[in-house]
């Protein structure tokens, strides 16, 4: 076991390096960082050159990236173009937000996908299992932002129920969320994963339902419901497991476009602006810090994997 | 080729209904996405007197702001989204399937690199990496086809790795080996073909996140650029309130058919996975 | 099939392979001192990975024409040992001649044209043909890369190699899932003759198929082998299908061979308590003669990865005293019908019960 997350963590770290290396290349190929923050002839030449060499950018490329990554490690991922600001603090500041709508919209698309899937799966053939599996099509082919302008449209301008824009009303101060504000991000953003994720959990249900102990276990007179929730549910857990580290990767820019639309101030809609108006450290900063999110959400989910089937870790083969 | 192999996944994919009907909603689309020019009842770039009007007998779904011809524009739009998606899963199809299959053949240190590159390229979030990318590129046809095929080239590696492996241990590769074959020989012929199956059902998962990827980033104006006219760049003038609220035609009818366009090409995946491999659960 | 019946047809010839080529004084193949090891990574951490001892030094030849026989329970060896012949693993120590020369030294063109020599058929028929290839091209393609038919004659060729394994014609054109399993190794068989092989490995070939399907397999394969001179190594569990076929047979246990000797001989007077065993599990069809008792082995079988000391087999052996485990036992000629030069008529045993030395 101890052998099998070192081993995990090891590669995890290789390919941790390599981003690094990559974020920091297609930073170099966009450009001299002095060129595009002086953004006009005004500035003198020496002058230029006193800054670059300030920011070390006279040495050579490796130690540029070693500096580089030696700033990254201590948090340090510079400043940004258009308001000079620290990128960390950036980040810090719009962290908040991106996580109770991406985590919100995790479970709920959750409960929906194994709910549904369970739905379907004890009701294989059936009209309801067809309507169950149709939708799911239809959630996992419906494009985020036109759900949401959708339901902008009916909830916000025809209805006026929800407010269309932002986390809470303007003005007021404080930390929290308004509930209202938060109902349609995340059903946009959990509609689309729970489309992808019923139809997986159908059939995992199904295999499960299949296994002989269930069948016994129902032929003893257990009620199904029972023997579904009972039994089954406990071995659903590594489909869901699955379900979530397949997720995550796509969940932060799933988001991207969420927030855009609904001006949700998370970290998407920090990547966005940063995006339009070429803030090239927000960008690789917040590139960065995904990756790392998604490497560990994957290293935690192959480590769970091998302590709930001990099978993963002996057969490395698939899993390396 | 091969009529008796064929003939059994045509009769299987008959049994999958919504697959079927799915299959022939996607002809129909792609045929007059084709035959726009020849159908399309304006120019998609010309200007009519008429500007923001509803859906007339003259223009049966309005017009939009500068008076172009929402019809029109459609047929045009679907054109460049249809080539888009399949033209980025051809890309990313050809790419996937070299380096799954050289992976998977090869393994030892060749599998190593290119399985540690796949690990990278998935771990930056897909759709940051396409802002990334389009950033750096300039937004246009050629840009953004290019972008999503080299964006969506790993999980078509993963799965032709894996089926590589499991075949490698299979005894006609085994006898393709004792009698000396070459290795792009046993890759090509032997392998290749038993993979077809699996990359074709995942080329169209492919092609219908490149539809809605392309809609997604032309709709945040990263994409596909005015005046050329594509499924998500039609939706981009939603984003204003006056348009969401009082010409619900401008949005409604692009939004409508990617939603269509999806769903079929996902029936027609998941009718072929049906078809190719018989023994699956539904 | 009871295997008297079987037996009338042929004898099983002690020491007289059915056709005598000129290269009499020399094997076909000699297997020196093979050892397959497999690394086995612990999963605790900073443990030492233990070997699977897969094939743990084995001997033998393989004479012109003759049909030899390996035989043991699976894991023991013998599937890996045909792997390591035809050359698709490599030994970890050891090695083999074909016709003298060293299988795993020899330079690339030599490779080539020796991998036409050594031909494999495998036990599952179905994933041993392509299933997305016709039939001509399963069987043509091998033969045009190594040059064996130009495509003028390689049609030709085909229709004659179906006709050998006693297919229609018209099968060439026609996909491997539109056969039997028996139809299927008949072409598998056809597909290994396309180049002209001298011995042919044959990894259980028939024990997926019916007993009566099996028979016919198994009397193509005598007759082709009266017909073409071809050698066959032929690997199986039980002795049933082993002993109908093969002039010399040799048993496996645990990467060993623990008893060998000419067909006739193992089978109707085993030496080793192991090869008793495999012997009573053959169906018998003749009521006068029950299943020895003690002959059925019982306890524990070692692990490959963490071998006893002394006869790998004393832990199921009925006989075994202490000095089997303490000591590993050696080959010891048990009986010998005459002096040929070639060995082919000694009878072996590892076993210090069966050669009187308990």
């Amino acid at each position: 076991m101890a052998k099998y997350i070192l081993k995990r963590v090891l590669i995890a770290l290789i390919v941790l390096f390599g981003i690094t290396i990559i974020d920091f290349a297609i930073m170099s190929l966009i450009g001299n960082p002095i060129e595009l923050m002086s953004g006009g002839p005004k500035v003198s030449d020496a002058m230029l050159a006193r800054r670059a060499e300030s920011m070390g950018l006279d040495k050579p490329v490796i130690v540029q990236y070693f500096n580089w990554l030696g700033a990254v490690l201590h948090g340090d991922f510079g400043y940004s173009y258009t308001d000079y600001l620290p990128v960390s603090n950036k980040i810090i500041s719009h962290l908040g937000p991106t996580l109770i709508l991406t985590v919100s919209a995790l479970i709920l698309s959750l409960i929906i996908a194994v709910a549904g899937g369970i739905y379907s799966a004890t009701h294989t053939h059936k009209t309801s299992d067809y309507v169950v599996v149709t939708l799911s099509f239809l959630g996992q082919s419906i494009p985020g932002f036109f759900l949401a302008l959708v339901l902008i449209y009916l909830f916000s301008v025809k209805l006026g129920w929800l407010p269309s824009n932002g986390m809470r009303q303007l003005g007021t101060e404080g930390t929290g969320v308004d509930i209202r504000y938060l109902i349609m991000p995340c059903i946009t953003l959990a509609v689309s994963m729970a489309g992808r994720n019923i139809r997986y959990i159908r059939s995992a249900m199904l295999e499960i339902l299949n296994k002989d102990y269930l069948r016994t276990a129902q032929a003893r007179g257990i009620g199904q419901r029972r023997v579904i929730w009972k039994h089954a549910f406990k071995n659903a857990l590594i489909p869901i497991l699955t379900v979530i580290g397949m997720e995550i990767p796509g969940l932060f820019g799933g988001s991207i476009i969420i927030e855009q639309v609904f001006s949700w101030p998370g970290l998407g809609l920090l990547t966005m602006n940063a995006v339009l108006t070429r803030d090239y450290p927000v960008i690789m900063a917040v590139c960065l810090l995904s990756a790392v999110v998604v490497l560990v959400a994957n290293l935690v989910t192959d480590i769970l994997y091998a302590v709930v089937d001990p099978t993963v870790r002996l057969g490395g083969k698939g899993a390396v | 080729m091969e009529e008796s192999y064929l003939k059994s996944v045509i009769r299987r994919f008959r049994y999958h209904k919504a697959g079927v009907i799915s299959f022939w909603v996607v002809v129909v689309i792609a045929a007059l996405a084709i035959l726009a020019p020849v159908i399309a009842p304006y120019a998609p770039d010309a200007i009519n007197p008429e500007f923001s009007a509803a859906p007339s007998a003259a223009h049966w779904l309005g017009t939009d702001q500068i008076g172009r011809d929402v019809l029109s524009r459609l047929l045009y739009g679907t054109r460049t989204s249809l080539l888009v998606g399949v033209a980025a899963t051809l890309i990313s199809t050809v790419i996937g399937v070299l380096l799954g299959l050289l992976a998977g053949y090869v393994g030892g240190a060749v599998d190593q690199i290119i399985m540690r590159i796949t690990d990278m390229v998935m771990s930056f979030p897909y759709i940051l990496l396409i802002l990334v990318a389009s950033v750096i590129f300039k937004p246009g046809l050629n840009s953004i086809i290019l972008i999503l095929g080299f964006v969506d080239w790993p999980g078509v590696a993963r799965l032709v790795r894996g089926d590589v492996l499991s075949l490698k241990e299979r005894e006609f590769v085994q006898g393709s080996r004792i009698a000396g074959m070459t290795k792009s020989y046993i890759m090509f012929s032997d392998i290749l073909p038993n993979v077809m199956g699996d990359i074709l059902v995942f080329a169209t998962t492919v092609m219908a996140t490149s539809i809605l990827d392309e809609a997604a980033l032309s709709f945040l104006g990263l994409g596909i650029q005015p005046p050329m006219a594509s499924l998500g760049n039609m939706l981009n003038g939603a984003e204003s309130v006056t348009v969401l609220t009082t010409m619900p035609w401008l949005w409604v009818s692009p939004g409508l058919l990617i939603i269509v366009l999806v769903v079929s090409v996902n029936f027609v995946g998941d009718a072929l996975r049906d078809a190719l491999d018989p023994s699956s659960v539904r | 099939m009871t295997e008297k019946q079987e037996v009338k047809g042929q004898e099983p010839p002690e020491g007289k392979p059915a056709s005598q080529s000129k290269e009499k004084q020399q094997p076909l193949l000699s297997v020196r001192g093979l050892r397959r090891l497999y690394k086995e990574e612990s999963p605790k951490l900073f443990a030492r990975p233990g070997y699977v001892h897969a094939v743990d030094g084995i001997d033998f030849d393989i004479w012109p024409g003759e049909t030899f026989g390996l035989v043991g329970e699976s894991g023991c060896g013998k599937s890996t040992t045909g792997r390591l012949i035809a050359g698709i693993e490599e030994p970890t120590e050891g090695t083999v001649f074909y016709r003298g020369k060293d299988l795993y030294r020899m330079s690339r063109e030599e490779k080539k044209s020796i991998r036409t020599q050594i031909q494999m058929i495998f036990q599952d028929s179905y994933a041993s043909l392509n299933p997305r290839k016709r039939i001509y091209d399963i069987l043509s393609e091998p033969m045009l890369y190594h040059k064996i038919a130009d495509r003028e004659h390689v049609a030709a060729r085909i229709d004659e190699l179906l006709e050998m394994v006693g297919l229609p014609e018209n099968a060439k054109r026609r996909y491997p899932n539109e056969f039997s399993g028996g139809q299927r190794q008949r072409i598998a068989i056809a597909k290994a003759l396309s180049l002209n092989p001298s011995l042919i490995i044959c990894d259980e070939p028939v024990s997926a198929l019916d007993m009566s399907i099996q028979a016919q397999i198994l009397n193509l394969m005598k007759d082709l082998q009266d017909e073409l001179g071809v050698s066959y190594l032929f690997i199986a569990h039980g002795l049933g299908a082993v002993h109908y076929i093969s002039h010399r047979i040799s048993v496996m246990y645990l990467g060993k061979i623990v008893e060998t000797g000419p067909g006739r001989g193992v089978f109707s007077h085993p030496a080793h308590p192991y090869t008793k065993a495999l012997i009573s599990a053959v169906p018998i069809a003749d009521p006068s003669k029950p299943n020895d008792p003690n002959a059925i082995p019982s306890g524990e079988v070692p692990s490959a990865v963490n071998l006893p000391q002394g006869c790998r087999f004393a832990s199921r052996c009925p006989f075994a005293e202490d000095k089997c485990r303490q000591t590993e036992p050696e080959l010891k000629l048990i009986a010998s019908a005459g002096q040929d030069g070639k060995g082919l008529t000694e009878h072996l045993a590892a076993c210090f019960y069966a050669a009187g030395e308990l």
